[in-house]
């Protein structure tokens, strides 16, 4: 989601060099789209109970509205500030680029919080994915071949591996952590 | 891992390999599951087992991130599957439509902390920090994502059933469902030596997840542009060579090599090494 203003005006303002681009959150930061979560705050709501992610979706939504506030609010500014440029009048434009910078920070400290909320925002399931707690709850769709049946006592993939030469010595004490090492 | 164990790892990954490269054998998969996917072969590649941390993060792979090892002098992560060094591929890039869908597959090594599940196989060769995967990463539109998903699966289930081994295809619910994914499958294969049919494939749809932060889109026909979907899946791990071992163990111990692979072993029974 870019702000009303592209990169390309910013860039135009040269002579006057702009407040940084971190006022344009670069679409990196999201996984989902963001109209989602403005739009269908809800549901975004229930698939994250769906999903067992415990995210405050209010307050993600309230960042994002700051956000998007304090972006327009600098890019309005910016274009006072190149008014006040093109007047030659001195005195505006230093107190714009004060506020410029006030607010540039203020944006900054939002940014912060809100990128790392908006990273763990899940994706949405599919229609025909089934809604349950955990792993108790997958659903089995289909079941191919026959388990087979040994008429003898089956041997342990450590003990017999080792005695069929496939693990080596030194490693099978190792497996009993899991870790493969010399 | 030795001997003959090495060596069937290494037929694994050579069947594995024919089947996804063979249009002729992915056309077979996909009439018989009734799909319409285009039959377009895996391109193999050889990717890096290291990652940046920002490819990371746009991957939505980063976290748990306890899960990962760092290598701190460098500031890089070793990868905890294929996928993970694949999927950037197209990082910042527009596809042509009309170059979809793209396939790769890659065969690595795997590192895991499995930090979350302490207690779970703690013996044996089931869950290791490092292990073997062959990995199926595949590009389309979004519309085509769901059934692209469904070829992996069919795919999946293709390699298993040729090893001849006994398996069962689970959806998982949305509470076992993985942050990022959409739509997530398993196959599970049964493990005599417990009992039970254990996970050996799972396959994941992402739709536009990991695309909208990797910058990965679809230059449409029209000339208008929206995000790729990824899917990705696995082709083969160690996992299948435990089935292996434990389906075909004979009463003398010695185990019999699968039908499919006796070409790619050289053998027809894993007796050891004798040395």
């Amino acid at each position: 989601m870019r702000g009303s203003l592209g990169p390309s005006f910013r860039q135009g303002l040269s002579p006057h060099p702009s407040y940084p681009s971190s006022s344009v959150p670069s679409s990196k930061h999201h996984m989902i789209d963001l109209k989602f979560l403005r739009e269908q705050t809800e549901k975004l709501k229930e698939v994250c109970r769906q999903k067992n992610v415990a995210l405050d979706i209010d307050a993600i939504l309230n960042l994002d509205t700051k956000r998007r506030e304090l972006s327009g609010k600098l890019d309005e500014l910016n274009r006072l500030r190149n008014d006040a440029a093109k007047s030659k009048d001195i005195e505006a434009g230093k107190r714009l680029k004060q506020e410029g910078i006030a607010l540039e920070a203020e944006l900054a400290v939002v940014t912060g919080e809100l990128d790392p909320l908006l990273l763990k925002i899940p994706n949405p399931p599919s229609d025909d994915t089934p809604v349950g707690k955990d792993d108790s709850e997958n659903v089995v769709i289909r079941k191919v071949g026959e388990p087979k049946t040994f008429s003898f006592t089956r041997k342990s993939i450590l003990s017999w591996g080792r005695r069929l030469g496939l693990l080596t010595q030194s490693a099978v004490p190792m497996l009993r952590v899991r870790v493969l090492a010399i | 891992m030795k001997g003959d164990l090495a060596l069937l790892q290494n037929a694994m990954h050579q069947f594995t390999l024919s089947v996804l490269t063979n249009e002729a054998t992915l056309k077979g998969i996909i009439e018989k599951a009734g799909l319409s996917v285009s039959a377009k072969p895996f391109i193999p590649v050889v990717p890096p087992l290291f990652i940046r941390p920002e490819v990371f993060q746009r991957m939505a792979r980063l976290e748990p991130r306890d899960e990962r090892y760092h290598v701190d002098a460098d500031d890089l992560y070793l990868i905890g599957s294929a996928e993970h060094t694949l999927g950037p591929l197209h990082m910042d890039e527009a596809i042509k439509e009309s170059d979809l869908p793209l396939r790769y597959t890659a065969f690595t090594s795997a590192f895991r902390r499995e930090a979350g599940s302490y207690g779970k196989d703690m013996r044996g060769i089931i869950r290791l920090h490092q292990f073997e995967k062959m990995e199926m990463e595949s590009f389309t539109t979004q519309e085509s994502g769901l059934e692209e998903q469904n070829f992996l699966v069919a795919i999946q289930e293709y390699l298993t059933a040729q090893l001849g081994l006994p398996y069962q295809v689970v959806m998982t619910c949305t509470g076992d469902q993985g942050d990022p994914d959409a739509r997530h499958l398993d196959v599970e294969t049964w493990m005599p030596g417990q009992g039970k049919y254990r996970e050996t494939h799972s396959a994941d749809l992402m739709t536009d997840y990991q695309t909208r932060r990797l910058g990965t889109k679809v230059k449409r026909a029209d000339g208008k542009s929206d995000f790729a979907c990824t899917n990705d899946a696995t082709a083969f791990a160690g996992r299948t060579l435990v089935a292996i071992m434990e389906n075909y163990q004979q009463e003398d111990g010695s185990i019999l090599v699968p039908e499919v692979l006796k070409k790619w072993m050289g053998k027809d029974v894993m007796s050891g090494d004798r040395r």
